[in-house]
């Protein structure tokens, strides 16, 4: 009895690794595109996660339960993600690139936004009642379940499809359109952009507006199984870099990545804890010695599909 | 410890611990160009370095070991520990052992924090810029969950509380909290005048050839990997005391003290004060010491300012708010800092004669040499 038990449970953690790594790998790509097109690293990318996920509570709890609420969760989400990304980079970023400041300058200049965000709307909610943990209203459902301990929820489905699907659009985006070419010309040389007639200012601004978007998405999902307070994005930021860099800053490569870490987290922290006795605490740091491992031996990623590819078509 | 002056030491408290930190920070970073943003860590292995051994040595002293079971993790973590050390501690202690405690600890967390920083040069020779910065931060989170979770070296999530601090014979307790700060303050004006006895000497010119132009420095026959591992030894040295000098001001080690946002504080207040100029990061130091401290419910209460309920609640995050936009605005309007860069003088002795005479004249601002006026920095390739 004890071996199924442990079966079900490796079973959950694979089901549950797949939701958690989907969604890192969805921050991902938002992290991905604005690190390529804008060249920052940004450290507020995890903040508009949370921001994400704080409007889709505001908007689901003004609109009702049901799939009205969920619906006017999800635009919120999109539009105060996109719009908290674009304003930061109205701000501080664009300003500070149009000076030619060092990544790191830029680095350490979305370190500052990031604590603005952040701890902004964590005076905000601990001086307004219930505000300090937030979901929304209407849970993820079980659609299926095994032995009456593995639950496969609606949850799982939507974040590990809007992975999937968002990473082939971006893909799309980048490789296949006007729009994405342009946006790989600035990413490449904004100068040599800037003269074959690109409006370099307009491609950023998309590219932040996307990832932002990409980040409130994540926020409307992640607040959709789970609860969410001031510091759920900052708690994932490390993750998130951890799947985009793994990832070798491509779409595929940052899903991919992404998946990987999410599996290792639930499936190894379940391991060591059901066999070694070792707390699940220590999940985190199989992210961060992915990101350290990566960053020292391989800055160029693991797993670069897109650039694959990208070689290939030219 | 209550009253205005027990707020004052906490902020000369504050403003040596910033202090040292953000020299240290200052040669590694303003100096040598390399983003230590792993400052923190430095910081947490001082003081867990020195937090545990001197619990470790205060308790084997006092109770002449042996008298307190460990159960699973190391004796001093235990409630009878705390209480041998805190209430009781001034009859089983002479001064001269506090005293010993504290020199023997503030010297351990310095020699391991060089370690440490021999360590972490590591990653500098495979990295730069802001991908070394993220990998630094990471490994300071991975000490920071080890220690969070470990019952060794500072008690898990509990932390350690059984320090004896310096000063716990003395008698006038109201006087202890004043007394620190001084020491404090006396060490970080030690560490301010060999700071600028180094950054002001040939070493010092290498790290700037280095931070300015790594391949012009190899050229002329510096060995880059060497000079980084000097500037982190020194520079964790110096954070590890910063860290120590903490522990035995609040007499207690939680590892979550040591976040990354330690690590952005020392960043602002050296950005602030302006990168490689030591006077800047005193400067920035004691104005990120002056936020931390003051901008506090109860700092304000005892100042004599209300603070309205909805005020109070945000008043803890409202900080990092200011140290935020600080950060955004010194990198938007004044990249150069405060008291922007000077050139590096030598002989070593000229700057130093000078600037004890400047001391025992006018300690005003305006005595700052005149060739330093509208000097700007030059930007980092």
């Amino acid at each position: 009895m004890a071996g199924s038990a442990i079966l079900y449970g490796l079973l959950g953690a694979v089901i549950d690794g797949l939701r958690a790594g989907s969604l890192y790998g969805l921050m991902g790509l938002g992290l991905t595109l604005i690190f390529r097109v804008a060249k920052v690293p940004n450290f507020a990318y995890a903040e508009y996660v949370t921001y994400g996920a704080y409007a889709a509570y505001l908007a689901a709890a003004a609109s009702g339960a049901g799939a009205a609420g969920l619906l006017a969760g999800l635009a919120a989400a999109l539009a105060v993600g996109a719009l908290a990304a674009l304003v930061s980079d109205e701000a501080a970023f664009k300003p500070l690139w149009r000076r030619g400041a060092t990544p790191l300058h830029l680095l350490v200049a979305s370190i500052g936004v990031s604590l603005v965000l952040r701890y902004t709307l964590l005076a905000v909610s601990a001086s307004t009642a219930g505000l300090l943990q937030v979901a929304l209203p209407e849970r993820s459902s079980v659609v299926a379940t095994m032995g009456g301990i593995v639950s496969l929820e609606t949850s799982h489905l939507l974040a590990i499809g809007s992975a999937v699907v968002l990473a082939l659009a971006l893909h799309w985006l980048f490789t296949r359109t006007r729009t994405g070419k342009a946006m790989r010309a600035t990413a490449s040389n904004p100068v040599l952009a800037r003269v074959s007639g690109i409006n370099i200012y307009n491609v950023r601004r998309l590219a932040w507006l996307i990832g932002g978007g990409l980040a409130g998405l994540s926020g409307f999902i992640y607040s959709y199984y789970y609860y969410v307070d001031p510091e759920t994005g900052w708690f994932m930021l490390l993750w998130i870099f951890a799947a985009a860099t793994m990832g070798g800053f491509t779409f595929y490569g940052s899903i991919i990545s992404g998946i990987i870490l999410g599996l290792a987290e639930q499936v190894v922290s379940f391991l060591a804890n059901t066999y070694l006795g070792l707390s699940t605490a220590y999940a985190p740091v199989i992210a961060l010695a992915a990101l350290i491992l990566v960053l020292m031996y391989r800055p160029e990623g693991v797993i670069r599909l897109e650039a694959l590819a990208l070689k290939k078509r030219v | 410890m209550a009253g205005v002056e027990g707020i004052i030491a906490q902020w000369l408290v504050m403003f040596g611990v910033y202090a040292i930190a953000a020299l240290s920070f200052n040669i590694e970073y303003g100096y040598g160009g390399i983003p230590n943003f792993g400052k923190v860590m430095f910081m947490a292995v001082g003081a867990f370095t020195a937090g545990a051994l001197a619990a470790w040595l205060g308790l084997s002293w006092a109770a002449a070991g042996g008298a307190v079971a460990a159960s699973g993790g190391p004796a001093y973590c235990t409630p009878e520990a705390y209480n041998i050390l805190s209430s009781a501690a001034s009859h089983l202690l002479s001064p001269g052992q506090y005293l010993l405690i504290f020199m023997v600890a503030v010297l351990a967390a310095a020699v391991l924090g060089a370690v440490s920083g021999a360590l972490a040069s590591y990653p500098t020779l495979r990295l730069g810029g802001d991908f070394l910065a993220i990998t630094l931060l990471a490994i300071g989170e991975v000490v920071r969950l080890v220690a969070y979770n470990e019952q060794w070296p500072v008690c898990g999530f509990n932390g350690l509380t059984a320090i004896p601090t310096p000063l716990a014979w003395y008698s006038n307790k109201s006087a202890i909290d004043v007394i620190y700060a001084v020491i404090v303050v006396v060490f970080a004006l030690a560490f301010y005048l060999y700071t600028e006895m180094v950054t002001n000497s040939p070493w010092g010119r290498a790290l700037k050839a280095m931070r300015d132009d790594e391949l012009a420095a190899q050229v002329y026959g510096y060995d880059i990997a060497r000079l980084r591992l000097q500037t982190l030894i020194v520079g964790s040295a110096m954070a590890a005391v910063a860290g120590a000098l903490l522990v035995f001001y609040s007499g207690s080690v939680q590892a979550n003290t040591f976040k990354p946002e330690r690590t952005f504080e020392v960043i602002v207040a050296v950005m602030l004060g302006g990168a490689a100029n030591n006077l800047g990061a005193l400067l920035g130091a004691a104005m990120v010491a002056g936020i931390n401290v003051f901008l506090n419910t109860s700092a304000l209460e005892t100042l004599g300012i209300s603070v309205p309920g909805p005020v109070a609640a945000a008043l803890p995050y409202l900080r990092y708010v200011i140290m935020g936009a600080l950060i955004i605005l010194v990198l938007l309007y004044r990249p150069q800092g405060l008291v922007p860069e000077k050139p590096v003088r030598t002989p070593v002795l000229e700057v130093v004669m000078e600037r004890l005479q400047s001391l025992s004249g006018s300690s005003e601002t305006g005595s700052l040499p005149a060739d330093t006026q509208g000097r700007v920095e030059k930007g980092r390739g």
